[in-house]
């Protein structure tokens, strides 16, 4: 091994985060369960023990003003917001005034802090910290759970920093670094401003993609402000961006543009699940009351609420919008009846296409009525197939475990049947020695053979006949809206358009289908001209190894002399006389043109 | 104590002269604050990153570790960076190992915010920084390595982190 390890040490640690010290956590904001949350943390630096309260009510200004910010203020209770307080020894942070751009009037002092704060020494509103290890063992110690760090520093001046979390001064217009820093962290936007070389890549508002029929934001393209605009020129001409100085990414006195809006609450939206909670509980199959019974979901609602909620019982849907439904146990006509409960948040904010696929959430009761016999049987979504075709087998009714015979346990298997195959699975009722089996039969139709084939290749002018070879019904495809149902059509006076692939499929019995192609290829050979095919002769004809050629036409003639596929095999320039030895070609059937001025002809050749 | 520790430190740190790769082991359940009666942990390590002259070997030493409670949401980066650390977890139940990618402490970049509300990026290099990741316990997890990614050297591994019960 080339790199040497030198040392290998252990490092125990203990004593390095003993000193890691536990503060209070101040609740700002707290919608609920930080597991089904995003939960910020601010933190302050320069602060003195005097002045945590101001660091808490400057906390409280930066939450209201992060939560009342588009989209963010629609989904505010989908955030919690905490505040450490941690103090400096020293109140304010480090200014060194060694910057081009240092403020006149800002006095230059170095400050003992938390975090180590300090204004740029070459960009002076450049405001970072220092102390990562001191802000590791903060975390770790009294919130470890956070999802986004900003960081207020003690200064009035203006200036801060983006990076893996934010930090700002208490200048009023500083607070909006802080939510354009956790459109980075949280929701991967990029900036649209062009940030130099290296910083283009895909993002929700950055692609590479400029056609507006698949662009990522296509859906927003109609609507103001919203387009597809290069980001500059060089490297910056490969990215485009969906607005023009109109976006919180791009410059701070604007909102966020619709695509990053978008994106931030799919954004959230992924990170917490609506359903808050849902009762009864569902682990296991809910015995029905003889009145029956109640089902609710409880909800965490955006403001305005864009949830809505579906319900269904047993595959059907019911007509009921809320949260809740009462299903009474004469509606149960089987031992075991699915309830499920599907909520998608409907919000015009995203236009996504897949939105609401990949968004549902659903929550599904088993409901039991005991005085219904058991009914444990299959259901196939297709019970008859075509070979090669798959289907699902659901188990309906077992209040247990499964065990198929393909091996698989779980209450929906995919099959894909080579044959006709018996199927079954057996329910091990939970809490008995039950065992009920159940099976079905899946048939399989064999797929019908087919062929296709064409008679060419083909001249311009000439008539190309398709055949195809299967014992049923024959639909052809082709170029040129070619249509026909015969089994071996013709088309008459063929041209180039005709080229291309056809296609026939053919239809069984079983309704299986199946289809082949055949590619007719058009020479882009001329039509045969009457005046000059009537002055040329080319012989003999069928010829042994030579040929000879003869036009009345002075001047220069082109014959060029092609196999059955098209392809060029000699072409040689003449007047009026000339024999052409063809004695390296095979027996078989070629195809000549012959060209003289304007005029133009072809034939066939026979080599014996 | 936390002074204690790091004199010690820095004086191992002195033994690594002329080391390209260091490697070094932690004890999950004996990380400061790691509590045992808590079902879910996060564990936060601190690395102190070196390039002792221009153009030379990029060094890696943990300076710190410490475990909290909880459950930690994953993220991931949406940024890119053209420096990066690129951690490589390991894990002994055959999973793929995982990369995590970092912006390079020894070249940071930070958005620059003017009052008329226009942005720009400043990057900083440095001949010394500080790697800070965070990840949730795994009991399978065996070994973290870091690697120096940058466009001139591409990838070259700086350390490796035994992770041990």
């Amino acid at each position: 091994m080339k790199t040497s390890f030198t040392a290998i040490t252990a490092l125990l640690l203990v004593s390095i985060g003993a000193l890691a010290q536990k503060f209070p956590v101040d609740t700002i904001y707290k919608a609920g369960s930080i597991d089904n949350r995003v939960n910020i943390v601010i933190l302050g630096d320069g602060f003195t023990q005097g002045e945590l309260p101001k660091f808490l009510n400057e906390s409280k200004k930066f939450a209201d003003f992060f939560l009342s910010y588009s989209p963010y203020n629609r989904y505010r209770n989908y955030f919690n917001i905490f505040s450490i307080g941690t103090p400096s020894k020293e109140s304010g942070i480090t200014n060194p005034g060694t910057a081009f751009d240092a403020y006149s009037d800002q006095p230059v002092e170095a400050k003992d802090t938390y975090f180590g704060a300090s204004f740029g020494n070459s960009v002076h509103r450049l405001v970072t910290i220092s102390n990562y290890t001191v802000l590791s063992n903060l975390l770790a110690v009294n919130l470890p759970s956070y999802d986004l760090v900003v960081v207020l520093v003690n200064s009035p001046w203006y200036g801060g920093s983006g990076g893996s979390f934010a930090v700002h001064t208490l200048h009023e217009q500083a607070n909006k670094i802080g939510v354009h820093e956790i459109g980075h962290t949280l929701t991967h936007l990029n900036d649209e401003y062009w940030a130099g070389s290296g910083y283009g890549w895909e993002a929700p508002n950055m692609t590479a993609n400029s056609n507006i029929a698949t662009i990522k934001w296509r859906n927003w393209l109609n609507t103001p402000d919203i387009g597809v605009f290069r980001h500059g020129n060089g490297e910056a001409s490969n990215w485009y961006k969906p607005t023009a100085t109109n976006c919180l990414m791009e410059v701070l006195h604007r909102e966020f543009c619709k695509v990053c809006r978008e994106a931030t609450a799919e954004r959230i939206l992924e990170l917490v699940n609506p359903v808050e909670q849902f009762s009864p509980d569902n682990a296991e199959a809910v015995v029905m009351h003889e009145k029956g019974m109640s089902f609710a979901v409880r909800l965490l609602a955006p403001v305005p609420n864009s949830l809505m909620v579906e319900w269904s019982l047993g595959g059907k849907p019911l007509d009921v919008k809320t949260d809740h439904v009462d299903i009474p146990s004469a509606a149960l006509t089987t031992r075991i009846t699915d309830l499920t409960a599907s909520i998608f948040d409907s919000t015009l904010i995203s236009r996504q296409d897949d939105r609401k696929v990949r968004r549902t959430k659903t929550v599904t009761w088993k409901l039991e009525r005991k005085d219904i016999p058991m009914n444990f049987h299959i259901v196939a979504a297709k019970d008859t197939l075509c070979a090669g075709e798959s289907t699902t087998l659901t188990a309906q009714g077992c209040l247990g475990t499964l065990n198929w015979s393909t091996g698989e346990s779980t209450q929906v298997i995919t099959a894909t049947p080579g044959l006709s195959t018996d199927f079954t699975v057996s329910c091990y009722e939970r809490g008995t020695d039950n065992i009920h089996p159940a099976g079905i039969t899946i048939v399989v139709s064999p797929l019908p053979i087919v062929s296709a084939s064409n008679t060419g290749p083909y001249f311009k002018g000439a008539q190309i006949e398709l055949k195809a070879n299967a014992t049923d019904s024959y639909d052809w495809t082709g170029p040129d809206n070619f249509k026909s149902v015969l089994q071996n059509p013709v088309i008459k006076n063929a041209d180039t358009v005709n080229r291309g692939i056809y296609t026939v499929t053919t239809r069984n019995w079983a309704g299986c289908v199946a289809s082949a192609s055949t590619q007719v290829i058009i020479d882009a050979l001329p039509v045969a001209d009457n005046d000059l095919h009537s002055s040329v002769q080319v012989f003999p004809n069928p010829a042994k190894g030579r040929i000879f050629i003869k036009v009345k036409p002075t001047g220069p003639s082109n014959f060029i002399l092609y196999d059955v596929a098209g392809r060029e095999l000699l072409r040689k320039t003449f007047v009026q006389a000339t024999e052409i030895n063809l004695h390296k070609l095979e027996s078989g059937i070629y195809v000549y043109s012959l060209s003289n001025g304007k005029n133009e002809t072809a034939g066939k050749l026979l080599l014996e | 104590m936390l002074r204690r520790s790091s004199i010690l430190l820095l004086i191992f740190c002195s033994q690594l002269v002329h080391c390209r790769q260091a490697k070094s082991y932690v004890r999950t359940h004996e990380l400061p604050n790691y509590d045992k009666n808590s079902i879910n942990h996060i564990l936060f390590l601190d690395f102190q990153i070196t390039r002792e002259k221009e153009n030379g070997a990029v060094k890696a030493e943990l300076i710190n570790a410490i475990a909290g409670n909880g459950k930690m949401k994953d993220l991931g980066s949406g940024r890119g960076h053209p420096d990066q650390i690129k951690a490589v977890h390991y894990f002994s139940d055959r999973r793929t190992p995982v990369e995590m990618f970092y912006e390079h402490p020894l070249s940071r970049t930070v958005e620059v915010f003017s009052q008329d509300g226009n942005l720009g990026k400043s990057t900083h290099t440095a001949r010394q920084g500080t790697l800070s990741i965070r990840f949730q316990e795994d009991q399978a997890r065996e070994k973290i390595e870091l690697y120096s990614v940058t466009p001139d050297q591409g990838a070259v591994k700086i350390y490796s982190l035994l992770v041990k019960k």
